[in-house]
C-alpha cells in the first residue's frame, strides 16, 4: 500500500468499513510510515465530529443530563461571561451618560437660532420644484 | 391519525399531504423520522446539547411552516437539510467571534485524550474516540477555531459529503469560492492540530 491509498482510507478505517486485510495492510502501512501516521492522528483530532456516523453521536437526552451535571459541578466557571456582561452594560451607560452630558452643554452654549412656535409650525404647503413647476399637496 | 408520532411506514410525500390537509399528528411522525437527522447535522456545529435542542426545535417549526411551499418535484431530505443547514449558518453568525488560539487553552479532561492521539496506536484511538466525550469536544473547538464560512465548507463537504455544486447552491456562492474555502479550513485544521500535536510532544 502506498501514502496515497493510505491516506485515501483514514475515513474508512475511522468508521471500521474496511475489510480484515485491507485494514491489516493499512495499519501495517501506517507502523513504517512516520509521514501517514502523523497524518493520521492529526486527523483524528476533528474525526470525531466531522466523520463520526450521526448514530455514533451521543443521545441528545444523555448529553443534556451530562451538560447539566458538569455546569452543575462547576459553579464558578459561571460567573466569568456574566462579568463580561456587566462590564458591557456598563461601559454602554458611561457612553450614553457621557453623551448626554455633551449634548446638555453644548445646548447650554448654543441658543435654539429659532423659536419653538417656528420649530412646530408646519412648512408652506405649497413646494416649489427644481424645474420652476409648482407642487401642491392635496389638501 | 397517528398521535403518538410512530413510524407507520407511509412515505414522506403521503405524510406531507396529510399535513396540508390539516392532519397535524402526521407531523408528529414525520418529526419522530427526521429529528434523528436534524440532530445530527445540528451536532456537526454545536456541542451545546441545549442549544441542539433548541435548533432542532427551531428546525422542525420551520419546516411545519415551510410544508406548504414544499414541491414535490424536490428531494424533501435535501429541502429539509437546506432548513436545518440555513439554521446552523444563522447561529454560527449569531455567536460570531475571533478565530480562538486553542493550544495553550485545554480543559483538564483534554490533555489525556491528547496523550493517546500522540503515542497509541490507530487502532486504540478509533476505539477509545466514540467512548471520549473530550475527542467530541476537542473536535469541536477545533471547528470553532475556523472562520465561519471555511467551517461551514468543510463540515458540509466532509461530514455530510455534499458535492461542491451541491454546497455552491446551499450557500449562495460560486462554486470556486467553496473549494476555496474547503481548501483554507482543511489547511487551518491542520494547521492547528500540528500546533497540538507537537505542544503535547514538548
Amino acid at each position: 500500500m502506498n501514502c496515497l491509498e493510505a491516506r485515501n482510507l483514514f475515513v474508512s478505517f475511522w468508521r471500521k468499513t474496511l475489510d480484515g486485510p485491507r485494514r491489516e495492510q493499512f495499519v501495517d502501512h501506517l507502523r513504517e510510515c512516520t509521514g501517514c501516521d502523523h497524518s493520521f492522528r492529526v486527523f483524528a483530532l476533528t474525526a470525531p465530529v466531522l466523520y463520526a456516523e450521526s448514530r455514533e453521536l451521543p443521545d441528545l437526552a444523555t448529553s443534556v443530563r451530562r451538560s447539566r451535571r458538569a455546569d452543575a459541578s462547576r459553579p464558578a466557571q459561571g460567573s466569568k461571561p456574566t462579568r463580561l456582561r456587566f462590564s458591557v452594560r456598563s461601559a454602554l451607560a458611561v457612553s450614553l451618560l457621557v453623551a448626554a452630558a455633551g449634548v446638555a452643554a453644548y445646548l447650554a452654549v448654543h441658543e435654539p437660532q429659532t423659536s419653538l412656535e417656528e420649530t412646530l409650525s408646519p412648512p408652506d404647503a405649497t413646494v416649489e420644484m427644481s424645474s420652476g413647476t409648482e407642487f401642491a399637496p392635496p389638501s | 391519525m397517528n398521535p403518538a408520532g410512530g413510524d407507520t411506514g407511509r412515505s414522506d410525500e403521503d405524510l406531507i399531504a396529510e399535513v396540508l390537509r390539516g392532519g397535524t399528528a402526521a407531523f408528529g411522525e414525520m418529526a419522530s423520522r427526521h429529528r434523528p437527522r436534524i440532530e445530527g447535522l445540528c451536532r456537526r456545529f454545536f456541542r451545546d446539547p441545549e442549544l441542539v435542542r433548541d435548533l432542532v426545535q427551531e428546525s422542525l417549526t420551520r419546516i411545519f411552516s415551510g410544508l406548504a411551499g414544499f414541491r414535490s418535484e424536490m428531494q424533501f431530505g435535501g429541502w429539509m437539510r437546506a432548513i436545518v443547514v440555513n439554521i446552523c449558518y444563522d447561529e454560527l453568525r449569531r455567536r460570531q467571534r475571533r478565530p480562538e488560539e486553542l493550544v495553550a487553552d485545554f480543559t483538564d479532561a483534554e490533555p489525556v485524550w491528547l496523550d493517546m492521539v500522540t503515542y497509541a496506536s490507530p487502532e486504540s484511538i478509533v476505539g477509545a474516540a466514540e467512548q471520549r466525550r473530550e475527542a467530541r469536544q476537542l473536535a469541536h473547538r477545533l471547528l470553532d477555531s475556523l472562520r465561519i464560512e471555511d467551517r461551514m465548507a468543510v463540515v458540509l463537504k466532509e461530514a455530510e459529503e455534499m458535492s461542491v455544486a451541491q454546497i455552491a447552491e446551499q450557500m449562495g456562492w460560486s462554486e470556486a469560492k467553496v473549494k476555496i474555502r474547503v481548501f483554507r479550513a482543511r489547511r487551518a485544521m491542520r494547521k492547528q492540530a500540528e500546533r497540538i500535536l507537537a505542544a503535547v510532544r514538548r
